[in-house]
């Protein structure tokens, strides 16, 4: 125990910087911490676990007496409505739609849901319980085996994680994807329509060299497949059947993509941010930059950053403390430049990420006042977003306006398709809709 | 009437009488039991199998001899014969056995899609097959389905087959637009498929919509 009492100081001191820093940039007008959340109604919204039921899956014959539905453009709820538990315990487990099941996964999550808003912004809070007895704040790490400084940790879909060789290590996350009704079906199919056969972790998943010799993804320089929407694919499906850059160009001019913001536990909250992506041809960043980047020198094949003794308490954490506290190396608090001759130790871990609430610019800096807490088991989320934004890649909410929402858990050590989803919801500002705003005066 | 018939010989009388009960009889079988005995006693499972082979069918799904299409509520191994789903109830309906059998209908092309052809694309037999008999079902309100299964006795288990009954119910849709792969072979649907007329209300109806629309109504 003693052992670690030195690393708790440090620990209180960076937890305790952290609580300033996020207090002083969320205060004031506009905090979401400051909202009365109690006079606010409190929306019990089912996630379930999806397996691989992809869309093409969902036109599929396989997608039994309901494919020609789905085509047509037929509401999930239509016929799933209140089914969200039996649905995610049944494809939690191994099965058709389940070729990876993770051992002690729930199928199921009750996240509890409340928005308001005012002149100004729009905010959230999101209550869910995690499977596990610690948050997931922590995410895959370099670690020094004596040599080389080689990945340590991998989200429980993988199959070195799977095949026991690895830990599963992965952020906690809470997403929220937006349509203001300009994109076909999401309003009915929500994310379902993103989600494709040869997407990671998905069917039918092409090879690095196939994605990489595809003209779209020639154009993109991308090498892996992710979310999409059917309007993108000549096709309207198939992952290598994309359009034009310059036809999905009129797309996105159109306003015919998503918003996709993510709270993480690890890469965005220690900063008190989420970030900001649009679904569309593939599931892209916004303008400017995110609040976390890579933490790895490729040319000199260590990490950029390493933890500032002073501030942190120690230059690494070991995996015993992963989950005892946040090991978020954040450039502007707690980091210094990578010393490769600090008398590193086999097992000494460095986050893979670097997280910078000053890097972050532009429009993918937009979700800069969000924070989550974790408390007796529950993650507790609030987030404000303001109204009437004007990048061309955000979804601008106004009073007046309904949008559709579809919401994402990723809990347990977790990522790609391994998260709990929503049905689509509507939600309206001032406006009818599933869920109605409050105002706040 | 008397001299009416003193007009013909005993010989000619005799044979009015046998082709007059010939007649009554033919009269008779044809009124009672041309049907039953076409759909009980040509029409069966191994006439059909005759052409239609087994590899037609999945040995995965129902209709096989491992997984049958239940007949019967109360007896679990009852299997429906082809003509339960595939000939329709009535005199002129059976007499399709008989012309389906000697493949008369297959003299205008029944063995191919023309339609499909025509518009250039070439669609497997199999598969034409399957098409065609979805598309008769479409027609007839899946009439042949409903001589089992009875709307107001159908009670899902699951809450997404009441949802989906019950709108379908609002949609005014017929079994075979929800339940096309339950049986055969499976084969993918034809995106056009099922497709209903457009009717547009800021119009009035046709005479011909206004007669579909009756004759649909009257299906149901």
């Amino acid at each position: 125990m003693k052992k670690y009492l030195g690393l708790t100081s440090g620990i209180g001191m960076f937890a305790g910087a952290s609580i300033v820093l996020s207090a002083s940039a969320l205060a004031g007008a506009g905090d979401p911490a400051a909202v009365d959340w109690s006079k606010v109604p409190t929306t019990e919204i089912g996630l379930f676990w999806p397996g691989q039921s992809t869309y093409d899956y969902l036109i599929s014959p396989r997608h039994k007496r309901a494919d020609l539905q789905t085509r047509e453009g037929e509401a999930c709820v239509d016929c799933h409505k209140g089914e969200e538990k039996e649905i995610g315990n049944k494809l939690v487990v191994e099965g058709d739609l389940e070729p990876m099941p993770v051992e002690g996964k729930n199928g199921f999550i009750n996240l509890k849901f409340q928005v308001a808003y005012d002149d100004n912004d729009a905010y959230f809070r999101f209550q869910w319980k995690t499977l596990n007895n610690y948050p997931g704040w922590a995410h895959p790490y370099y670690r020094y085996d004596g040599k080389a400084w080689k990945v340590y940790g991998y989200p429980k879909l993988d199959a070195v994680v799977q095949d026991g060789e690895q830990p599963g290590i992965y952020e906690d996350r809470m997403s929220m994807m937006i349509d203001d009704g300009k994109v076909e079906n999401y309003a009915k199919q929500g994310c379902w329509i993103t989600c494709h056969d040869g997407q990671r972790d998905n069917p039918d998943r092409p090879t690095t060299d196939e994605v990489k010799a595809n003209a779209l993804f020639k154009y993109l320089k991308k090498k892996d497949v992710r979310k999409y929407l059917p309007s993108t694919r000549t096709d309207g499906s198939s992952w290598d059947k994309g359009k034009t850059p310059e036809e999905i160009a009129k797309i996105k001019a159109a306003g015919g993509f998503l918003d996709l913001m993510q709270w993480r536990g690890h890469r965005s909250n220690p900063v008190g941010m989420s970030d900001d992506f649009y679904v569309l041809e593939y599931r892209n960043s916004d303008a400017g930059k995110n609040p976390f980047s890579s933490n790895f020198d490729k040319k000199a094949k260590h990490p950029k950053y390493m933890y500032d003794e002073k501030k942190f308490g120690k230059k690494f954490v070991r995996v015993e403390d992963i989950r005892k506290m946040e090991t978020a190396l954040v450039r502007e608090r707690n980091a210094v430049p990578f010393d490769p001759n600090a008398g590193w130790k086999e097992g000494d871990l460095i986050p893979k990420y670097v997280i910078s609430r000053e890097d972050a610019k532009g429009s993918a800096a937009d979700n800069n006042r969000s924070k989550g807490v974790w408390k007796d088991g529950v993650w507790t989320v609030v987030w404000a977003r303001k109204l009437g934004l004007t990048n061309p890649d955000d979804k601008a909410l106004k009073e007046g306006g309904v949008y559709t929402f579809g919401f994402a858990a990723h809990d347990d050590n977790i990522t790609t398709r391994g998260h709990h989803v929503s049905f689509p919801v509507s939600i309206g500002f001032g406006a009818k809709a599933d869920i109605e705003a409050t105002k706040l005066n | 009437m008397k001299n009416f018939f003193q007009r013909f010989s005993l010989q000619s009388r005799i044979i009015f009488a046998i082709a007059g009960a010939g007649i009554l009889i033919i009269g008779v079988f044809f009124a009672v039991a041309y049907e039953p005995v076409t759909r009980n006693f040509v029409a069966q499972d191994a006439t059909c199998n005759y052409c239609h082979l087994p590899w037609e069918f999945n040995p995965d799904v129902r209709l096989t001899a491992t997984k049958p299409h239940q007949a019967k509520p109360d007896q679990p191994q009852s299997q429906a014969k082809c003509v339960d789903c595939h000939l329709p109830e009535g005199r002129l309906n059976a007499t399709f056995v008989y012309t389906h059998i000697v493949s008369f209908t297959d003299l205008f092309g029944k063995f191919r899609d023309l339609e499909a052809e025509r518009a250039g694309d070439w669609i497997p037999p199999r598969a034409a097959t399957a098409y065609r008999v979805r598309d008769r079902l479409f027609e007839t309100d899946s009439g042949t389905c409903r001589t089992c299964h009875i709307e107001d006795e159908i009670k899902p288990k699951r809450t997404r087959g009441i949802n989906a009954h019950k709108l379908a119910l609002e949609k005014k849709q017929t079994c075979i637009e929800c339940h096309y792969n339950e049986v055969h072979r499976p084969v993918d649907q034809r995106k056009a498929a099922f497709q209903r007329p457009i009717i547009s209300f800021e119009q009035p109806p046709s005479a011909e919509m206004k007669l579909l629309q009756f004759v649909q109504e009257v299906r149901r």
